[in-house]
């Protein structure tokens, strides 16, 4: 009896374990993006899949582009240093990137396979925008893979759901299902990513410190609006200001952020030190409406 | 983040310059000196942060000189978001967030 028990949790646990195991890996950059292919999206939430077109989501890889180079002085950093296991760029593994840039700017990175991470590094070093636009933080990345922040609670997200603010059945082959997420409206939904630095990491990374000032800067003075409300807009309940383009380069975003006040003073010219010439006070008060210092990132 | 502000005579003379920055300077923290660092791999903590904190205002003051002869000066204010150390292009390497113009003049 004890043994066919045995043989029985072997069952219920190896099973699932090998299934894991067995689970596809992307081989190719083409692959990855096959896998987080987001084109059906587009059918039903043509608006957002523009907006998010637009966005600099949808360029994670090459950012503004200062993100490009960035992650470029990364991997020549890797390469200067003694233990990175990095000499050349097809030396960088899923494991080099899911430990720094990728955490956030491609978090897929961790379904491909380490030849997909070379490949993506040879690419940055090539400054080979094309395959580097192949991939990027999409429809899914917020929707599925982050989308559930607690999961030795809540579990890993369901391959065929996408979550948000409903539960209930979603029109589409792949993902049949919506599910809520728990934190999809909250800060912390962004500060998966927008947040720094990284300083649990074998090589420490500072590129976003946002949250930070959010928690412990924004709330402490009384603040207490969710990046969800400041940065998007209630336009089918989704649309961001950030999905437009950057939030410096979008003058309603930035009047709402930042507030600035010139106040000029009459000049005058002083009896007691004569000599001086007459002059004037300028007063320019900036005041940062935002829930985080600016700049930041 | 830079707020400059100038001044100048009726006739185009600059009579006063400041340009302030504002942004955080990140150090190595390693206790290998007070270098300010770039990059992600380098960057941790900061050496300095005089960026523009939530909630909060900063007042900036300036005691501008009226030069020899002159009652009126244009003072210009402008705040801008830029990447680097140069202005460069408006629109792709800066963008002007506040700008406006206004007159002192000496009783």
């Amino acid at each position: 009896m004890r043994f066919l028990k045995l043989i029985a949790v072997l069952f219920f646990v190896t099973i699932p374990l090998m299934a894991f195991a067995a689970e596809k890996k992307a081989k190719t950059v083409d692959e990855l993006a096959k896998m987080y292919d987001v084109s059906s999206c587009k059918q039903c939430h043509a608006k957002i899949f523009a907006e998010w077109e637009k966005s600099i989501h949808s360029k994670s890889l090459i950012g503004t582009p200062r993100t490009m180079g960035g992650v470029q002085g990364a991997i020549k950093n890797w390469m200067s240093f003694k233990h990175s296991g990095v000499k050349e760029a097809k030396d960088v593994t899923v494991y080099h990137w899911t430990t720094t840039c990728f955490k956030c700017h491609l978090p897929q990175i961790e379904d491909a396979t380490d030849e997909v991470a070379s490949q993506i590094a040879e690419a940055y070093m090539k400054n080979d925008k094309a395959t580097l636009a192949k991939v990027n933080i999409n429809c899914l990345v917020c929707h599925n893979k982050m989308a559930v922040t607690h999961q030795w609670r809540d579990g890993k997200p369901e391959k065929d759901a996408v979550y948000g603010t409903k539960e209930g059945t979603h029109g589409d082959k792949k993902y049949k299902n919506r599910k809520k997420s728990a934190t999809m409206t909250a800060s912390v939904m962004c500060g998966q990513c927008h947040q720094g630095p990284l300083i649990d990491r074998p090589v420490t990374t500072q590129c976003s410190t946002l949250y930070g000032s959010y928690l412990n800067a924004y709330l402490p003075s009384g603040g207490d609006k969710t990046c969800q409300e400041c940065h998007m807009k209630e336009v089918d309940g989704h649309s961001m200001f950030s999905f437009r383009d950057r939030n410096y380069n979008d003058p309603e975003m930035v009047k709402r952020a930042l507030n600035v006040e010139v106040d000029v003073k009459k000049g005058y010219k002083s009896i007691e030190l004569a000599k001086l010439p007459p002059s004037a006070k300028v007063v320019v008060k900036i005041t940062n409406n935002a829930g985080h210092r600016i700049p930041d990132g | 983040m830079v707020l400059d502000v100038t001044a100048k005579t009726k006739d185009g003379k600059e009579a006063f310059k400041s340009e302030k920055i504002y942004m955080l300077h990140a150090g190595d923290s390693r206790n290998e000196g007070d270098q300010m660092v770039y990059g992600p791999a380098n960057k941790l903590s900061f050496l300095e942060d005089n960026t523009f904190q939530p909630l909060q205002t900063k007042v900036e003051t300036y005691d501008i000189k009226f030069p020899e002869n002159t009652k009126n000066l244009d003072v210009n204010v402008e705040l801008r978001f830029q990447y680097g150390p140069e202005v460069g292009s408006i629109g792709k390497d800066s963008w002007v967030l506040f700008k406006t113009t206004k007159e002192i003049s000496t009783k």
